[in-house]
């Protein structure tokens, strides 16, 4: 390039005023999700032969016979020690074959013909590099696994307030469970804030009573020198801080890599001084967690497929960390499923936070989880794999095209977390992904649950041991499941294509769903939550009958008469957004709320000048009408992304634009911890 | 993060480790979706195309033979993305043939005329793409020609032109 060159190429970079974030599904961690665990399955038919191959290894060992016939759901489950089946006597003997005492032998044994295949097949398949790959094998399809790009999101059914005796009225995190507690990156016990700055570190901030905030404390997050440290979360349970967080470690080389998820617990009962207390890990990337009864549930993926070629088998096998030492789970706490490829391990960890000596139990199932659904008793793991899927051109080469969401499986595994210990109960697999956590639910018995297949959507209904009971098809075909929410005997799900239909589903007889009602707007909702009597609010974005059109939009749906749903109300802004993740939703009363939003200023051909106004709307429900009571704004490049209350004030939050405090019933603007503007 | 780390890294990735390549990937995130959403101008789409490339460049970086090309290659196989949705994406809505006209403008709408982005939109998309990878994103002529499959005495060629021809319609705007 000469010089005249540089200078014109100079002059055009300086004329564009640039304000590009990179949107969240491609953050470096999503992508990692994306990418992990990769997964290559071969037909059925490869995977039950193969099985046969190592079930008649196993078969010289087995002192319990198994039997393979399903008992209401189509998979086989041997796990990898006799004395650990014969334990659990209440499940179903046929799911099962002990493999013998060598367990992990056995294990192994699956695992590394397994990974041969795999590492051949990673050699095989694929040839040219330049803009296609070319399959060699047209016989199997390639399946690919990927995460959902999107972080777990999680549910709230409550998301209320606190107003017992003597507490402050404050902002209680929306949770999708009822007394099933989520993390989350800013949350409040009534007193303070706790959060993660901009540093990634946590902030833990005194809400004084004028509103004003005092920074009390900065817990520095122990990051590695070479890798990445991310939190996840946080809890406050009792005395305690509770932080969930992933790592990545690398060696100075990069040779080898350690990677783990964990806790670390404080007490933070003086907040200007926090303790360590302790700290629990595993080997695994971070998948989600929660806190039922005192008990912290920790969940996490472990890959495998990067480590078949290794020396030490232990890397096959899934573990924890203790004091910083791995430690293999012990060969009965792991469950494989003999129809599952083994690339990934899922680990489920059970900490005792009320007994802080009782040291944590962890079970490992193989498999992935892309998504977590939990009750008080049960936890659901939901794993989805993508599919690649070959095509024939014309000279007869094979092209494989990733074909996008709609071709993908999920696994969903029941695990029962009532005891100490979590122990596996049963399994299926539905062809589909399920959105997020809102889109599944365990009522009466039952699991339903709203399914996005590559042409239609679906309702299915399950039953304890996962037959399936009844089901809807063909629902708005062509378009996407965009949320959904099920409350008791009814479902509401909205899909779009360029307009957003709202079905109501009466689930009153699980055998037989019936779609009720319907009704068609521009936009769609990506949260739908409840605001009274038969009224539901769906926080989304707006559009024409063309498609979405850059505004943000709340609905106020009236779903009394479930045959004629109706949007009897709405607030539209141009070129802004609203944060739709349900964590961002926050419960001021039964029929208001507080929901984070971001204006982008005025877009030229598609792209923002850079002026941003962001904060958080309280909305109120009033008479069938949608009434903004208030506007906490601030000015941030960042947004926002969180709001809560306590008593008076309005807090607003972003990881980096701070901390903001507002007077709740004037809107007036109070302080903040960073970079905020007025 | 400098050459050493990221050849580690392409290294680890090449062996199939997710996180050195999402570690690696992070490295030109911004740039890559930049380049997208400038190709694809729809923040969706960019996405997708960003999210396949990503896909698609983990799953072939064991057949990448000089690690030091990572970054062009990577730029390949998302401008193949992106010119698959162009190609073959069908639209959400219908353009009538009148409102097709918008389309074959040479030169760009007064109101539009100041905005070096607008301007952009008038071009082929191969072109747009080397003033992309050029202005923004500091590819030299011989990157750039790797990236798309042309010679690197095209590039610089028709990149001057480009740049010499866009400066003159952004200041011609000004000026008016």
């Amino acid at each position: 390039m000469n010089n005249n060159d540089k200078e014109n190429a100079q002059f055009l970079k300086e004329s564009v005023k640039e304000n590009i974030t990179l949107p969240e599904s491609l953050s470096k961690e999503n992508i990692t999700k994306l990418v992990l665990p990769e997964k290559q399955k071969t037909s059925k038919k490869g995977k039950v032969r193969r099985f046969v191959a190592v079930g008649v290894a196993a078969c010289l060992m087995v002192t319990v016979t198994a039997v393979l016939y399903n008992s209401g759901f189509d998979f086989g489950v041997f796990r990898a020690n006799e004395e650990a089946a014969q334990a659990d006597e209440n499940k179903p003997a046929e799911n099962h074959i002990a493999a013998g005492e060598t367990s992990y032998d056995e294990l192994l044994a699956y695992i590394k013909e397994y990974g041969a295949e795999y590492v051949n097949n990673m050699n095989k398949y694929y040839y040219a590099t330049d803009d296609m790959l070319v399959m060699e094998d047209a016989e199997e399809n390639v399946v690919f696994s990927q995460n959902s790009a999107a972080a777990p999101m999680a549910p709230g059914a409550s998301g209320s307030t606190t107003s017992s005796a003597g507490a402050p009225l404050r902002g209680e995190l929306n949770l999708r469970e009822k007394d099933v507690l989520e993390n989350d990156i800013f949350i409040n016990d009534g007193a303070y804030i706790y959060c993660i700055n901009e540093e990634g570190n946590i902030a833990l901030i005194k809400a004084e009573d004028d509103g004003t905030l005092t920074q009390k404390s900065v817990i520095t997050a122990k990051k590695p020198e070479y890798g990445y440290y991310e939190i996840s979360g946080l809890y406050k349970y009792k005395d305690y801080l509770i932080v969930c967080y992933s790592e990545t470690v690398y060696n100075k080389d990069y040779s080898v890599s350690d990677i783990c998820c964990g806790v670390n617990i404080y007490d933070v009962s003086d907040t200007v001084k926090p303790v360590f207390v302790r700290n629990l890990a595993m080997d695994a990337y971070y998948s989600s967690s929660r806190i039922v009864d005192g008990k912290l549930i920790l969940i996490g993926t472990y890959g495998i497929t990067g480590h078949y070629e290794s020396d030490d088998d232990s890397l096959l096998l899934p573990a924890c960390y203790n004091e910083g030492e791995r430690q293999l789970i012990p060969a009965e706490n792991i469950i494989c499923d003999k129809e599952e490829a083994p690339e990934s391990y899922v680990l489920i960890m059970t900490a005792f936070l009320d007994e802080p000596d009782k040291a944590p139990e962890t079970v490992s199932v193989l498999g992935h989880s892309t998504e977590t659904y939990c009750t008080k008793e049960t936890l659901y793991i939901l794993g989805t794999s993508y599919t690649w899927r070959s095509m024939r051109s014309s000279d007869a080469v094979f092209m494989p095209s990733f074909v996008g969401s709609g071709n993908a499986d999920t696994v969903i595994t029941a695990i029962d977390i009532s005891g100490d210990k979590a122990v596996y109960k049963n399994k299926t697999e539905i062809d589909g992904t399920i959105l997020n956590s809102y889109s599944i639910d365990e009522y009466n018995g039952y699991l339903r649950m709203a399914v996005n297949k590559a042409d239609e959507n679906l309702i299915i209904v399950l039953d304890k041991d996962f037959n399936k009971v009844g089901e809807i098809s063909g629902i708005a075909k062509g378009e996407l499941i965009k949320s959904a929410r099920f409350m008791g005997d009814t479902a509401y799900v909205v899909t779009f294509v360029q307009t957003d239909p709202l079905f109501v589903i009466d689930l009153s007889d699980p055998g037989k769903p019936e779609i009720k009602g319907e009704v068609k707007l521009p936009g769609f909702s990506s949260y739908l939550h409840p605001v009274g009597d038969g009224l539901l609010a769906g926080i989304g974005v707006g559009g024409t009958e063309s498609g979405i059109d850059g505004s943000a939009k709340i609905s106020l749906f009236d779903v009394r008469d479930p045959y004629t749903p109706k949007e009897i109300d709405s607030i539209v802004i141009e070129n802004a957004s609203f944060e739709t993740n349900p964590k961002a939703y926050t419960s001021v009363s039964e029929s208001s709320f507080l929901i984070p939003y971001t204006i982008w200023g005025t877009y030229t051909n598609g792209y923002s000048d850079g002026r941003f106004s962001t904060g958080a709307m309280l909305i109120e429900v009033n008479n069938n009408e949608l009434v903004k009571k208030n506007d906490y704004c601030a000015r941030s490049p960042h947004g926002t992304s969180r709001a809560t209350f306590i008593d008076d004030t309005v807090y607003i939050y972003e990881i980096y634009s701070g901390v903001a405090s507002f007077d709740m019933e004037t809107g007036e603007y109070i302080a903040s911890t960073s970079s905020y503007d007025k | 993060m400098d050459g050493h780390n990221i050849q580690h890294l392409i290294k680890h990735a090449k062996k199939g480790n997710a996180y050195a390549f999402g570690e690696l990937y992070s490295v030109y995130a911004q740039d890559l979706y930049r380049f997208a959403l400038y190709t694809l101008k729809d923040t969706y789409d960019a996405e997708d195309a960003v999210q396949n490339a990503a896909v698609n460049a983990y799953r072939k970086i064991r057949d990448l033979k000089k690690d030091e090309s990572f970054r062009s290659w990577f730029f390949k196989i998302l401008y193949n993305e992106c010119r698959k949705l162009l190609t073959s994406k069908p639209r959400l809505y219908e353009v009538s043939q009148d409102d097709m006209s918008v389309y074959d403008k040479e030169v760009p709408s007064d109101s539009e005329r100041s905005d070096l982005l607008s301007l952009l939109d008038t071009l082929p998309h191969e072109k747009k793409a080397i003033v992309v990878l050029s202005v923004f994103d500091g590819y030299t002529s011989e990157e750039i020609g790797e990236i798309l499959g042309m010679k690197a005495g095209t590039v610089r060629s028709t990149l001057s032109r480009l740049l010499s021809k866009l400066r003159k319609q952004l200041e011609g705007a000004d000026n008016e």
